[in-house]
């Protein structure tokens, strides 16, 4: 079995893990919605203007969780953002952006067979008319033409983990990974999956009759990767930074918006 | 006068005639008291005034444009019949700092947003809600406004109670927050991390 299989058949049991660890942990969840039950009477004072309940996520390993979470924020704060400062130095905002906009026009086949996936072909035709685009009219994708567009200027992100949100595939258990962040089994598996379709994933999995990316010299591969992810890491780290001088509890305002957020989007 | 330009004229004034005489629906007050409150604020950093001046002066438009009162009470839930006059004032207090310092923080550096309005829904009478789409440099997001009818000033103003950015609700994401703090140390105890939060320097 070559890797490109493996990963896929990784992304399948991790999501059906999801479903099944969603069954069996569903008493451990923990729920804000304790809250509400036990002062039940009075709804005018605190929830007339709609249901403002917490949104429950599946948390048994909250402790781990918690961990991984100061460890990250050491690793972000001490370690990744002075890189970054580096790195903004050296190729600057209006570079990065092309570069980010380079990678995730790359990302194409991903929103692609997600969109296929999900049955949004309407939503396929208009990806595909974004990539062309951006590849014609944006210089192979450094510049986002598309943003002039109406109709491609803001279409919605689809990925493998909102494809399985799609099927009613539940999240899952929340898992912070080391350095990656946080997310619900579900998407984590959608991402393995993701990284299958994704050309800049490619150079991870070496197909041995692949003509691209299975003869890149390592030095190539690794320069991929390293700016495609250096590309949108200013970025995130200053919304992390914004998240977290916001919280009065950092790690329950990053899980419990990571979901909205994923809810929101896979709702899109 | 032929005959079409004589209809089509009849209609624009009846149009006219109708749109003065009947008071503007909710929905369009929501909208516009929102856009003054976000033309406002852009204003006001448009100046770019110092870190602490910015602070004082969104303080007013803050208490002009915002329901803050609703804000907390919401954020905070059922747990508020348990707080007294003295505890609630306090935590509407500390809590619209720390909402403003971040929104300090967050919109002083930035280019001067896009922003494009959507067709306002009403929820229910007396609140409505306005989506938007504002765009900051590369980016584009989608952050809903919700607003109330606050009828006890006069005049009666439309004043925002909660901004949902890409699906993340302010009030739903700091109810998460505050409950564990409530359960297990109550109002006290809130205060307290509060306070604290707000003492902590912010991180650049």
């Amino acid at each position: 079995m070559n890797l490109h299989r493996l990963l896929a058949l990784a992304a399948v049991s991790l999501a059906l893990g999801a479903a099944l660890a969603q069954t069996a942990l569903a008493q451990s969840s923990s729920s804000a919605r304790a809250i509400d039950e036990r002062t039940g009477a009075a709804p005018d004072l605190t929830d007339d203007y709609g249901d403002y309940a917490a949104v429950s996520v599946s948390d048994p390993l909250e402790g781990f969780n918690r961990a991984i979470f100061k460890f990250n924020d050491v690793a972000y704060t001490r370690v990744l953002r002075p890189a970054v400062k580096g790195y903004e130095w050296v190729v600057r905002p209006p570079v990065n952006r092309a570069i980010g906009n380079f990678y995730d026009n790359l990302r194409y086949p991903v929103r692609l067979v997600n969109c296929v996936l999900q049955g949004k072909f309407t939503r396929a035709g208009l990806e595909t008319k974004k990539f062309a685009v951006n590849t014609l009219g944006g210089l192979g994708g450094f510049i986002r033409q598309s943003d002039n567009v109406p109709d491609i200027a803001k279409l919605p992100r689809e990925d493998l983990g909102q494809t399985l949100g799609f099927y009613g595939i539940p999240h899952g258990p929340y898992l912070v990974i080391p350095i990656f962040g946080g997310f619900s089994l579900r998407d984590l598996g959608g991402r393995l999956g993701d990284t299958v379709v994704s050309p800049n994933g490619w150079e991870y999995i070496h197909l041995g009759n692949h003509q691209w990316a299975g003869n890149l010299e390592w030095e190539w591969q690794t320069a991929i990767t390293v700016t495609d992810t250096m590309s949108t890491i200013p970025e995130v780290l200053d919304l992390y930074t914004q998240m977290k001088n916001a919280a009065v509890d950092p790690y329950v305002s990053l899980r419990d918006g990571t979901r909205r957020y994923r809810d929101a989007e896979t709702a899109r | 006068m032929s005959l079409a330009r004589l209809l089509r004229s009849t209609i624009g004034l009846s149009a006219l005639l109708a749109a003065l005489a009947s008071p503007a629906a909710p929905v369009d007050e929501a909208r516009a008291a929102l856009g003054t409150g976000i033309d406002e604020v852009s204003a006001a950093l448009r100046e770019r005034p110092k870190q602490d001046d910015l602070i004082a002066q969104l303080d007013t438009l803050v208490e002009k444009h915002f329901a803050f009162t609703t804000t907390t009470r919401l954020a905070v839930g059922p747990a508020w019949r348990d707080f007294t006059p003295e505890q609630r004032k306090q935590v509407e207090h500390l809590f619209s700092k720390l909402v403003i310092r971040t929104y300090a923080d967050r919109i002083a550096g930035d280019a001067a947003p896009d922003i494009t309005y959507g067709a306002p829904t009403e929820l229910k009478a007396g609140r409505v809600e306005v989506p938007t789409v504002i765009r900051i440099a590369n980016n584009t997001y989608s952050i809903v406004y919700r607003l109330e009818l606050d009828s006890g000033a006069t005049p009666a103003r439309w004043r925002v109670y909660d901004v949902v950015a890409e699906g993340v609700s302010l009030i739903a994401n700091y109810r998460g927050q505050f409950e564990p703090i409530l359960r297990k140390s109550g109002a006290e105890g809130l205060l307290e991390t509060l306070s604290a939060k707000i003492a902590e320097p912010s991180a650049r």
